[in-house]
């Protein structure tokens, strides 16, 4: 039995939608962000760099999304082998997601973090400037390598949580992104609405009816 | 037999230094930087993002740093736990760190400008300085607690590759040199650096592309 710390609408969504589609046993931990219990010691010796998700195995904690995906797919077959021979090629987006479209989409997300305040603006152009590459290059990948991509494949669903996000946030701030600019991405991502899996965590995060075809922010709680 | 696509001294580093160790037949094909051969036709056939590096392998080209390693090391089952290890999910959490938090940082430390442009690099090489700090003692601190053996003085791994280059560029190439990082203040990895150090295949590797002397523990800018 796995044990995912979560918070929703955060990279857990991405663990938890790849646990309920693979049909693998799992109960879920909430992480209080408002109570920032990521940075408890109870928390920290699990993941000692504060973030959310933590997967708990038989093996011990998991951390960062994309080293948590890569585990189970490999622990349970949910995507190439090692010698497969479209395994280099599965690494080479699995990664790219992790270090290039996530990376930057975090910096989009927490200027604060990374730039002083009277920069955020042009912070902000550079980035979403990057992340539109990033979105047109995952769209070329899809029609070049459909068998990689193909619902409910674990590099889709990374995607398609990205895609949500860079359609809501930041919050309030102009759109800088819409899901037509990648419309061979847009189409798995309807794809992936109308998996029973997808509903159910949906449902239980409050994600919305179509929370990757068409998102919209979960109501204050 | 693998052909690297190279230039001295970038991220295509890793990947010769990990070929070296694991004793592979493998050739460099070295890229001329400054004549813009990342942006011919032949390369960005390789890599559609035209960076370094790119593998040639009987499976096809690989692009992304650590997919490389990480599928050298799956494939010649050496430098990494293997998929079925159980110490592979603790290893996986730590390498995608690297990836996703170190490089990440080390790119803005060595790129400033990057974020937000002349005028805030000061403030953004700054901020990222700290955050590197923090993150790096983090590691630090796991390796000095923990012992992993593959992160140890023994024996190399990839992610022990991968890292000992972020600290060789964070020392030497930072745009602001007062904003560089000393391994020294991180004594498992500096330990860990000057073991790497002296293992022949490094020093071969790194002597191919003019690196001399205490190269990770302590380069020269």
């Amino acid at each position: 039995m796995y044990i995912l710390h979560y918070a929703p609408d955060t990279a857990a969504t991405i663990i938890r939608l790849v646990l309920e589609q693979a049909g693998l046993p799992y109960r879920l931990a909430l992480v209080d962000k408002s109570q920032r219990t990521q940075d408890s010691a109870a928390y920290r010796r699990l993941n000692p760099t504060g973030l959310i998700p933590v997967l708990e195995t038989p093996d011990g904690p998991i951390f960062e999304t994309a080293a948590i995906l890569l585990w189970l797919s490999d622990r349970h077959g949910l995507g190439p082998a090692p010698i497969a021979p479209d395994r280099g090629a599965f690494l080479k987006w699995l990664f790219f997601l992790s270090n290039s479209a996530h990376a930057d989409l975090r910096q989009l997300f927490y200027p604060d973090q990374y730039v002083p305040a009277m920069a955020t603006a042009g912070h902000h152009a550079l980035l979403s400037a990057r992340m539109k590459r990033h979105f047109a290059l995952l769209n070329q990948a899809v029609l070049d390598q459909p068998a990689l991509f193909a619902p409910p494949s674990v590099l889709t669903v990374y995607v398609a949580v990205l895609m949500r996000w860079a359609v809501l946030y930041p919050a309030g701030q102009i759109q800088w992104f819409q899901l037509a600019d990648t419309p061979d991405l847009a189409r798995h991502l309807a794809a992936l609405d109308h998996l029973p899996a997808a509903g159910r965590v949906s449902t239980a995060e409050d994600l919305g009816p179509a929370p990757f075809s068409a998102p919209r922010l979960a109501p204050l709680s | 037999m693998y052909v690297l696509q190279a230039v001295p001294d970038f991220a295509s580093l890793i990947v010769h230094l990990v070929l070296e160790e694991l004793g592979q037949p493998y050739r460099l094909n070295i890229l001329d930087f400054d004549n813009g051969d990342l942006d011919s036709p032949a390369h960005r056939a390789l890599n559609p993002f035209g960076k370094i590096p790119a593998l040639q392998t009987p499976d096809g080209p690989i692009f992304e740093t650590a997919a490389i390693t990480l599928w050298l090391a799956d494939r010649h089952q050496t430098l990494a736990p293997a998929q079925t290890s159980p110490d592979r999910a603790k290893f996986l959490s730590w390498f995608f760190f690297n990836n996703f938090s170190i490089h990440t940082g080390m790119m803005n430390l060595v790129h400033p400008y990057r974020a937000g442009g002349e005028e805030i690099a000061v403030q953004v090489s700054q901020t990222t300085r700290n955050r590197l700090i923090e993150e790096l003692a983090i590691f630090d601190a796991m390796i000095a607690n923990d012992k992993p053996h593959w992160a140890s003085t023994q024996q190399p791994s990839i992610l022990t590759y991968h890292l000992a280059v972020m600290m060789r560029w964070m020392k030497a190439f930072p745009y602001f040199p007062k904003d560089s990082i000393d391994s020294v203040q991180f004594p498992a990895i500096h330990a860990i650096l000057c073991a790497m150090e002296s293992r022949p295949a490094a020093i071969r590797a790194a002597g191919d592309e003019g690196l001399t002397g205490t190269f990770f523990s302590n380069p020269e800018s």
